[in-house]
């Protein structure tokens, strides 16, 4: 074949911009780590990449919620055995009542007793999340569920549940979700009967000084029912709870390892081989050397040059 | 005795012709498009040489073959370009239309636990925002990318038209030149370099008149150049940038082109009628069809002080992912996320109607109307402009290794090369000497006799 000057020169110009673009190529891809510069590199990896990301998102938006749940369990569950601490001793003072053996100084300061048992009660009860939101009023969350209303024209208080039977289900995984909402007292409420209500009537007829030991012996009586209602519904509250918790752990559990093999998968379609890489880069840079090497001594070989 | 000057004279004329035409063979060795020349001579009865004339050493074939390989290059050179642009448009995190939809979804899921909460919510209208920026970057690059591509057909017509004149006055010159017997070569070279130009632009044929004209035509038949006259193109850009249209004008007639014209100018306006309005078109829908999907919520739902809801996001309809934003003034308690009016803070009934939207899908026109979900919509598009680019830049790779091919063959046969100029420097300069030598003996042969008297 006839090879013309310019062929010559074509040829090492369009080898040398060759290897220069594969060598900065490689260094670029070296630098940031990734095989993918641009997603066009690998049309199938890079959608591959796209979609692992979006479901990568999608289990960290459930881990999230999970994680969010954990807490809000953590402090119920928390408030919860505050209330059932609290209950157990208040259940004491009413059997320590109904025995009908204590004095009229003793039935003084369990009223007393009762009557801070009630207002701690009532904290817990109106307990907030790690967040802030009230806990056990169902859907509201924005204001306290148990408040105590003044009649305006006898003066007389009355404890009155503001919750409602919202449960707010949380998405936690694919179709799945958990309950954040708490509405275990709804159903304690309306008659009266209630724990509140119930211990208020009791320290009102121990500090009656014309009450008889009939109405002390019935007062003990009503508070050991409401206690022990107020209790079942805690127990079993706290066993419901252990389920969720238990949910959440599984979810967590089994999202965690989706989310490694999913880094995992990421990893392969769009991580650089360094040491490929690597030999790449040696490969064009020595490739660049011969080509420059080559032009030099062919520029030299012209017939020109020896006349 | 005269005899033999004559014949050294012609063989000194003879070597002087050929140290010019290797003189101008090194003088041109690096001019684009030069076919190099040799001296076609002939020998006579009388023994003198005669210079029949200088032959341009070409084929027409390789010539063709070059050609095409220009316009193969030309076209998929710009189209890779131009896929790259989109790439960057819709494929860099910034254009992630994916990625910022999780990232609404993302904070309204977290609201589900504690919808009443305010920093919680505040973080719907954040990711809402970046979300609406996403779509102004992207609808802003295609804006700009039609803008130039506009410029660009401008310009390229232009081009086109100049090259098709000046094929058509090298036509008439060549014509000319060649029924007066002039060395017509330098004039085909430039017009070879011309239709080289033009292929590039445009996928033609060229067709050899015979009578020293070419005459060029687009593959479907439309004229370019025939004899002397050229046809003009135009490219009118409507009221609409998404409204131009390339239209072809020959004497009376006028025919609009379809965009597979080849080369860099169609690859432009294949560009721009196939991918660029395309493009615009699907973002515009899915602003549009976003913000109409999750207002549709807004309003059946009851935000944080039980008032009924109100939508959440506008936009103008002639330009929906350009102007798409959260409504003027408002606010995190705005968010409906509850379902009645009387159900408390912990309500998250429509947050979670609003949280669906991310698994439903909607019918895109701009995606050939099939049912997409937001975040498949978006990587079907990403997808394409991956593969088209992906495609384009491969395609672009092998028309460049195919035109160097085609200019190695051309170049084989018609380039110079410096080795042989230099032989043949020396090789005519010896003969010119030779030949001199040749006059100085019959000289001297002469005077040899005129002695002898």
């Amino acid at each position: 074949m006839r090879v013309s000057s310019n062929m010559m020169n074509t040829t090492m110009y369009s080898a040398m911009v060759k290897s220069n673009a594969s060598y900065y190529e490689t260094a670029a891809k070296m630098a940031t780590g990734n095989r993918l510069l641009r997603p066009s590199d690998d049309p199938l990896a890079a959608r591959a990449i796209q979609d692992l990301r979006h479901s990568e998102n999608q289990i960290n938006t459930y881990m999230d919620n999970l994680n969010n749940l954990e807490s809000i369990f953590m402090s119920a569950d928390s408030y919860l055995s505050q209330m059932n601490s609290i209950c157990d001793r208040v259940m004491e003072i009413a059997i320590n009542i109904g025995s009908g053996s204590a004095s009229p100084e003793e039935l003084e300061a369990y009223a007393a007793e009762l009557e801070e048992l009630n207002e701690a009660l009532a904290m817990q009860f109106n307990g907030t999340s790690p967040t802030g939101f009230y806990m056990f009023g169902g859907n509201v969350t924005d204001t306290p569920p148990l408040v105590e209303e003044t009649d305006p024209a006898t003066g007389e208080t009355t404890w009155v549940y503001k919750g409602d039977n919202g449960t707010r289900p949380v998405p936690v995984g694919e179709g799945t979700s958990i309950d954040a909402a708490f509405s275990p007292f709804d159903h304690l409420f309306g008659s009266g009967d209630d724990i509140f209500n119930t211990i208020d009537d009791t320290v009102e007829v121990l500090r009656d000084p014309n009450a008889t030991p009939e109405q002390v012996a019935q007062a003990s009586n009503d508070l050991l029912t409401a206690v022990g209602d107020f209790q079942d519904a805690i127990n079993m509250q706290i066993a419901e709870l252990g389920g969720r918790m238990n949910m959440v752990d599984d979810m967590q559990l089994s999202h965690t390892d989706v989310l490694m093999f999913n880094q995992q998968l990421q990893g392969q379609f769009g991580d650089l081989d360094y040491a490929k890489a690597a030999m790449d880069l040696s490969e064009s840079m020595v490739a660049l050397q011969a080509v420059q090497k080559t032009y030099l001594d062919m520029s030299q070989m012209n017939l020109f040059q020896m006349m | 005795m005269s005899n033999m000057t004559q014949i050294g004279m012609s063989g000194l004329q003879a070597s002087q012709a050929w140290l010019n035409v290797t003189a101008g063979n090194i003088a041109n060795a690096s001019t684009p498009g030069y076919s190099r020349h040799t001296l076609a001579l002939s020998s006579n009865a009388d023994g003198t040489v005669s210079i029949d004339g200088v032959q341009r050493i070409s084929d027409q074939y390789l010539v063709a073959q070059a050609w095409d390989a220009g316009t193969a290059v030309g076209y998929s050179g710009a189209y890779a370009g131009y896929m790259l642009a989109l790439e960057n448009t819709f494929a860099t995190d910034g254009g992630n239309l994916g990625m910022g939809l999780d990232g609404y979804f993302a904070a309204l899921s977290a609201c589900m636990a504690d919808p009443g909460n305010t920093a919680l919510r505040e973080d719907v209208l954040n990711t809402s925002r970046e979300l609406c920026n996403q779509m102004h970057n992207i609808n802003g690059n295609l804006e700009n990318q039609l803008e130039q591509v506009n410029k660009s057909m401008q310009s390229m017509v232009k081009e086109v038209n100049s090259l098709t004149q000046q094929i058509a006055d090298l036509n008439m010159q060549i014509q000319e030149g060649m029924a007066s017997g002039q060395d017509v070569s330098a004039l085909q070279d430039k017009r070879d370099v011309a239709v080289l130009q033009l292929s590039e632009m445009l996928d033609i044929s060229v067709v050899d008149c015979g009578d020293g004209t070419i005459q060029v035509t687009l593959p479907q038949g439309q004229p370019l150049v025939s004899q002397g006259e050229a046809a003009t193109l135009g490219f009118t850009s409507g009221t609409q940038p998404s409204d131009g249209k390339l239209e072809l004008r020959f004497g009376e007639d006028v025919y609009y082109l379809n965009p597979d014209i080849g080369g860099a100018l169609g690859a432009t306006y294949e560009y721009y009628q196939e991918e660029l309005i395309p493009a615009q078109a699907y973002v515009d829908e899915f602003a549009q069809e976003f913000a109409d999907a999750i207002n549709s919520w807004q309003v059946v739902g009851y935000d944080l002080n039980g008032n009924p809801g109100k939508p959440m996001f506008t936009y103008d309809p002639a330009d929906p992912a350009g102007t798409i934003a959260l409504a003027e003034g408002f606010t995190n308690a705005d968010l409906a996320f509850a379902s009645s009016p009387t159900s408390g803070a912990g309500d998250n009934s429509n947050l979670q109607n609003m949280l669906n939207i991310q698994n439903q899908s909607f019918v895109f026109d701009s995606l050939g109307g099939g049912s997409y979900t937001f975040n498949d919509s978006y990587n079907a598009v990403y997808s394409h402009v991956a593969s088209a680019a992906s495609s384009a830049r491969e395609a672009y790779e092998m028309a460049l290794s195919t035109m160097e091919q085609a200019y190695y063959s051309w170049s084989s046969v018609s380039g110079v090369s410096m080795d042989e100029e230099a032989m043949n420097l020396m090789t005519y300069q010896q003969n010119y000497v030779a030949n001199a030598q040749v006059i100085a003996t019959s000289d001297e042969l002469f005077s040899t006799i005129l002695n002898m008297f």
